[in-house]
Order: structure tokens, then sequence, then C-alpha cells
């Protein structure tokens, strides 16, 4: 266990969030990186612009990729994701039960993904970071730190179909249909 | 004179009202015509609408939704390839307006479109149609709406608004609103706000590849 370096994990999804990966790897925030005692950086940054600033830092192991086809084993890897806001890659993170930062892209407007991740904050099952570069900020670092998530329910995949059956005045009980 | 134009203008209050009250009949008439197998329509709104739609849809009691078919945009080709049942029907619906396209082109495109959607209505003539956006489903709930009126098929108009809406609706759901028969959110939030809407708490389980 104490073989394995702490990780953080940067995704972007299938877009790109140039500004997220750019803050992210400054010097401003690595240094509370290091001071947190993560060693790696893995930076997923989708249809951006590869970063040129990717080496070792600050004792920070940095490397980057532009997709996979699916990101699962790099966030069961992970100690901490940070994320992009959108649907996708939110509801696959907390679906692992992953220590999620999702930072929201300030410079979309009428960003309605930006809904999400304050009522998923508002339950305490993310810390939301409004803006990229309040990555540069080390109490923001700090308070990812305490951030102790709430794990989020699985679904109740059977919820809807209840809700339907009701609706169209079918029975609930499959067996009594049957029967008629 | 006078008359003719009182006489006019009762007639046409009349015609008004006969179509609110059979519009309104056939919109709140429901359980007591239900009887399984309910043939059902689910509309594929492509990428997340799709995974929504699919994961909605999972467990829902064949022997109460029979036959289930689908419906895809044109331009969707990836919609079908994650449908569970490989054989299932799908039909293809000609998009109202592409991204991009301009405004008096998509006018054009938006009749061929609901002219579209008109046939596709009457050949299929579904019991239920489930929905969640995005604009592509419009034409398909005007089709509908119309047989129904018209009493050719029930038609009963689901809508399931994005999880990813907490506080605002979108804008087919905004119009939807008032003539879905049957209108689902994900969230307390947006419950509070839309009273008519059914509150589907528990939905949360949504992966991208499983």
């Amino acid at each position: 266990m104490s073989s394995k370096k702490k990780t953080i994990l940067v995704t972007v999804g299938t877009t790109q969030f140039d500004d997220l990966v750019r803050c992210v790897t400054a010097d401003q925030a690595l240094q509370s990186v290091a001071n947190l005692g993560y060693h790696r950086l893995v930076i997923q940054y989708g249809k951006g612009i590869r970063p040129t600033t990717i080496s070792t830092k600050y004792g920070i192991e940095m490397m980057c990729y532009d997709f996979k086809s699916s990101l699962r084993e790099d966030m069961l890897q992970a100690d901490l994701i940070l994320s992009h806001a959108g649907a996708g890659t939110v509801m696959e993170c907390l679906t692992l039960h992953r220590k999620l930062v999702a930072v929201i892209n300030s410079k979309l407007m009428h960003n309605h993904q930006m809904e999400l991740a304050v009522a998923l904050q508002q339950r305490g099952h993310l810390y939301m970071v409004e803006k990229p570069p309040d990555l540069w900020v080390p109490e923001i670092w700090e308070a990812i730190d305490q951030f102790d998530p709430v794990a989020h329910p699985a679904g109740d995949e059977f919820a809807f179909p209840r809700l339907l059956d009701d609706f169209c005045g079918f029975s609930n009980n499959g067996d009594n249909s049957k029967i008629e | 004179m006078n008359s003719a134009f009182v006489t006019g203008g009762i007639a046409i209050v009349l015609f008004v009202r006969i179509i609110i009250v059979w519009v309104f009949r056939c919109i709140r008439r429901r359980t007591e015509t239900n009887s399984p197998p309910l043939k059902t329509l689910v509309i594929l709104g492509s990428g997340g609408h799709t995974t929504e739609m699919l994961q909605l849809t999972k467990q829902l009691n064949r022997s109460f939704y029979a036959p289930v078919e689908y419906c895809r945009a044109t331009t969707d080709t990836t919609s079908v390839m994650r449908l569970p049942d490989r054989l299932a029907v799908v039909h293809t619906i000609p998009r109202a307006r592409e991204v991009g396209q301009s405004y008096v082109t998509s006018l054009f495109s938006t009749i061929y479109a609901q002219w579209h959607a008109m046939f596709l209505i009457a050949k299929i003539r579904p019991g239920l149609i489930l929905c969640n956006g995005p604009g592509t489903v419009l034409p398909l709930c005007v089709a509908a709406l119309f047989w129904r009126v018209v009493g050719w098929c029930p038609g009963q108009i689901v809508f399931v608004e994005s999880y990813c809406r907490v506080q605002t609706l979108s804008l087919t759901g905004k119009l939807l609103y008032f003539w879905a028969d049957l209108f689902v959110v994900h969230w307390e939030e947006l419950h509070r706000q839309y009273p008519r809407s059914k509150l589907v708490d528990s939905f949360v389980r949504r992966q991208k590849d499983e």
C-alpha cells in the first residue's frame, strides 16, 4: 500500500478544457499538490492542446494522454480526480466512489452543467471549484484535502418502471398480470 | 348583418371549445383505456440522451410494454449499436435542424421533419411514447397529439427531463410540460418549481460503459 504513489487524475472528458490543464500544471498549483503528498499527476486533455509543461517537478511525476477508450482503470487508481463538470464523467466518478473535484469551465456561457455540479456539491458528493485559477490558491487545496465526500447512493433501476406502471394503471405485481 | 356576426362568433367559440374539450378529454383519459401489452415507441435522442433512455427502459416489464420500437435521427448512427435488443425495430426521422444550419433552410427542414413524423406515427400507432429530448422529439410529439385528437392512436407522451437538469428545464421540457401525459424530473429542485411533474429521485446510476 505504501509503495503506491498518491495519484491525481485530471480529466476533461470528450471535450477540451485547456484552462484546467494549464492551471493544474502551473507551479502555484504543483506546490500545493506536492505539499499534500501527491507524487503522480495523470492528465487526460481530450481535444485540447497537449500540455508542454509535462516533466517531474516538486517530486511530482506527470504524464498525459488525449483519450482512452475507458478511464475506469485510471479513475480507480487515482486518489483524487479533478474533472470538468460534464455529467458523464461526474457520474462515472461518483459511481466508482472516487473523491472528485469538479472544476467549472467559467468561459462557457449559459453553462447548465454547473447546475448538476452545484446540486451534487450541496449534497456533499463532490467538491466544486468555480474557476480553474482557484487551483493556485493554497487554501482551496487545504479544503480539498479535508473534504470528506458523502457516498453517492446507488440508483434504483426500478424507480422509473414503477412510476410508468403506476401511470398506465398496470399492476406492479407481475404475478397478478399473468393470471389475468 | 348583425345577427350573422353574432352567430358566426358563437360558432367560432363553440368550435374552439369543442377542440379544447376534445384535446383535454384525450389528454386526461388514461388508466382505464390502457390494457397491456401497450405498443411503446422509445425515442433515442443521441449521446447522453440515449444513455439515459436506455438506463430508464432497461427494467421495463416487457409483458406490459410490447412491442417496443425505437426511433432515432438519421444523423445519429451510434445509438443503434447500443440497443440491448439487436432485433428491435428502429425507425429513423430527419432532423428538424442541424447544428449550425441557417434559419431559412431550417424552416423547410422543420416542415419536412413534421411531415415525415405525421406518417411515421400514423404507421406505428403507438400507445405510449417515451422521450427525453432533445428538440428532435418535438415533431413526433406534435404528430402524436394530432393523431390522438383524430382518434387514430392513444399516443400518450411520457417525457423524462435529463438528469443534468436540476434548476431549469430544457427548452424541449418547457414546451412539453403542458401537454406531456407524464412529465418526469430527477431533482427535488425542479419538482418544486413544476408541481405537475413526477419525481424519480433515485435514478442516479449513469455509467458510460458497462
